[in-house]
């Protein structure tokens, strides 16, 4: 694969290899930051794939290059670089259990509109439980959780 | 939930603590109402009523009945505007950040965005901005982006790291973590404290070879709560047991380690957790590190203590602790907690220090 190939989710970060305290690194936008400190990346220089870091500095981003990518590449300080970026996929909504969903429908809990993280949060801890009665308390504590939500909510549809 | 200024001064009366100081409390238990993308914020903010004293916290944004509300840069409460936010950020598990106006680092050194399975713990619901890390090459590679990003030619000048990590799960990979970062840290000029949040180390054989290979070092034990650990809390944590604590810290000091340990308050009715809190008080050289329980969401709302979803509970709590602790002469740092009981004062002393 040439540099120039572009891969679906890609977008190329030009510029020179530099060196940031000794790390090699390539200056990127700011913007590709939006409000986060640093985050990982998907990279590629030419048919070379890594998993970069960039990283906020006071007045640039910065894409680090570790060393051994430096040299399967063939790039050393000073050379133009175009390195091809791809955002880290976003976490992958967690299949809810069928002990967790028999529970949840049982009590016509929702947990739906929840977002990817605070579900993947649940159940995360559920699974993870040590044992079948810690399961089983989380996946109690779960349902009445988001029953009393959905009840709620169904409370303010009908007095509106 | 309805909560005034008003309603916040007369609790300050009721307990006789300094009105902001149950302002922050109120922030850090209710969290706030936002239209944020994260559920989670790292912010620095200034209240209206201390301009010159910035504030870092963590604050939970998805809170939908809480009193509070993020708009703009501003955090409400009712009408009122009671801060303005400097930095907002996405609370993501970073490689690491500074704290004491820069002269102490706590570091994510091993993937502290991997560590899951503690009800309390935000970590699950965080974003990973965390590189993993393996070996020395790449804890030096992280220390040299560190170094750039704060323009400095070397660490020495620091006075503490602190890992905050994923758990280890035993003694030995610990141990042997630790030794590699203290070689990295070598080479980047710094000779102050390694200090450490952790459940595994617990024998004489580690303290020794910790004393002996690491030290200057901090044993922070992650001990969280008395009752209920096998629930609240994942395997690896819940294996300590309450009555292995004060033998681990009196250990950890009796080979010349710093020790104390963490505690979340709000998990279990503070009562029955005294007698035990107070015969850990004597094997502890700095203080406790007592957090809020912030509930995120309706789930987490669950295994908090009855009434701990009110700002009373806290301000009683910290009443008790004092007690505790007040002629230890001990006192929590005004820099090192996100989610401290105390922020201006304690008991009737004023805490002055860093406070970022």
């Amino acid at each position: 694969m040439s540099a120039s190939e572009r891969t679906r989710g890609d977008s190329l970060v030009q510029g020179r290899l530099r060196r940031v305290g000794n790390l090699p690194a390539v200056a990127a936008p700011t913007g590709i930051l939006a409000d986060r400190g640093a985050a990982r990346l998907r990279a590629r220089i030419g048919a070379v794939k890594f998993r970069a870091y960039v990283y906020r500095l006071p007045d640039m981003a910065v894409v680090v290059v570790p060393l051994e990518v430096c040299a399967a590449a063939g790039v050393r300080t000073g050379d133009p670089v175009s390195l091809w970026i791809e955002a880290e996929r976003p976490d992958h909504p967690m299949a809810v259990p069928a002990d967790v969903s028999d529970s949840l429908t049982s009590a016509r809990a929702d947990i739906t509109t929840l977002t990817t993280r605070e579900r993947r949060q649940s159940l995360w801890l559920i699974r993870e439980a040590a044992s079948p009665a810690i399961r089983a308390s989380r996946i109690e504590a779960l349902t009445a959780a988001y029953a009393a939500e959905t009840a709620e909510a169904d409370r303010q549809d009908q007095s509106s | 939930m309805v909560l005034t200024l008003k309603d916040l001064a007369e609790l300050a009366n009721q307990f006789r603590i300094n009105t902001d100081d149950v302002l922050m409390t109120a922030m850090n238990v209710l969290g706030a109402r936002s239209g944020a993308r994260y559920p989670r914020a790292r912010m620095l903010i200034r209240l209206r009523s201390r301009p010159d004293d910035p504030l870092r916290l963590g604050l939970p944004l998805a809170r939908d009945h809480s009193p509070f509300e993020v708009r703009g840069d501003e955090i409400r409460l009712g009408d009122e505007t009671v801060a303005d936010i400097e930095m907002c950020q996405d609370d993501d598990a970073l490689l690491g950040y500074f704290r004491k106006e820069g002269r102490v680092l706590t570091l994510n050194s091993n993937a502290r965005s991997q560590c899951t399975g503690c009800i309390f713990c935000p970590n699950s619901l965080e974003g990973a901005s965390d590189p993993r890390l393996s070996a020395l090459d790449d804890l030096s590679m992280c220390f040299s982006l560190m170094e750039a990003e704060q323009g400095w030619s070397d660490m020495s000048h620091l006075e503490e790291v602190n890992l905050a990590t994923g758990c280890f799960h035993e003694e030995q990979p610990a141990i042997t973590h630790l030794q590699f970062v203290r070689q990295a840290l070598s080479q980047h000029g710094f000779t102050g404290q390694i200090g450490f949040l952790t459940s595994v180390l617990k024998t004489d054989q580690a303290m020794e070879r910790i004393a002996e290979t690491v030290a200057p070092f901090f044993l922070l034990l992650t001990f969280e709560c008395f009752t209920n650990r096998e629930s609240i809390l994942k395997h690896s944590k819940a294996a300590l047991q309450p009555g292995e604590v004060g033998p681990i810290l009196a250990r950890a000091k009796s080979y010349g380690l710093d020790s104390s340990f963490t505690y979340i308050v709000g998990l279990e009715p503070l009562e029955i957790a005294l007698d035990g809190l107070a015969k850990l008080r004597d094997n502890v050289t700095r203080f406790p590190n007592f957090q809020i329980y912030q509930a995120h969401n309706r789930f987490m709302e669950r295994f908090a203590a009855p009434g701990a979803d009110t700002v009373a509970f806290y301000l009683d709590a910290r009443k008790q602790l004092e007690r505790l602790f007040v002629d230890t002469g001990l006192r929590p740092d005004t820099w090192s907690n996100y989610r401290p009981l105390w922020y201006w004062s304690f008991a009737d002393e004023v805490l002055s220090g860093e406070r970022i």
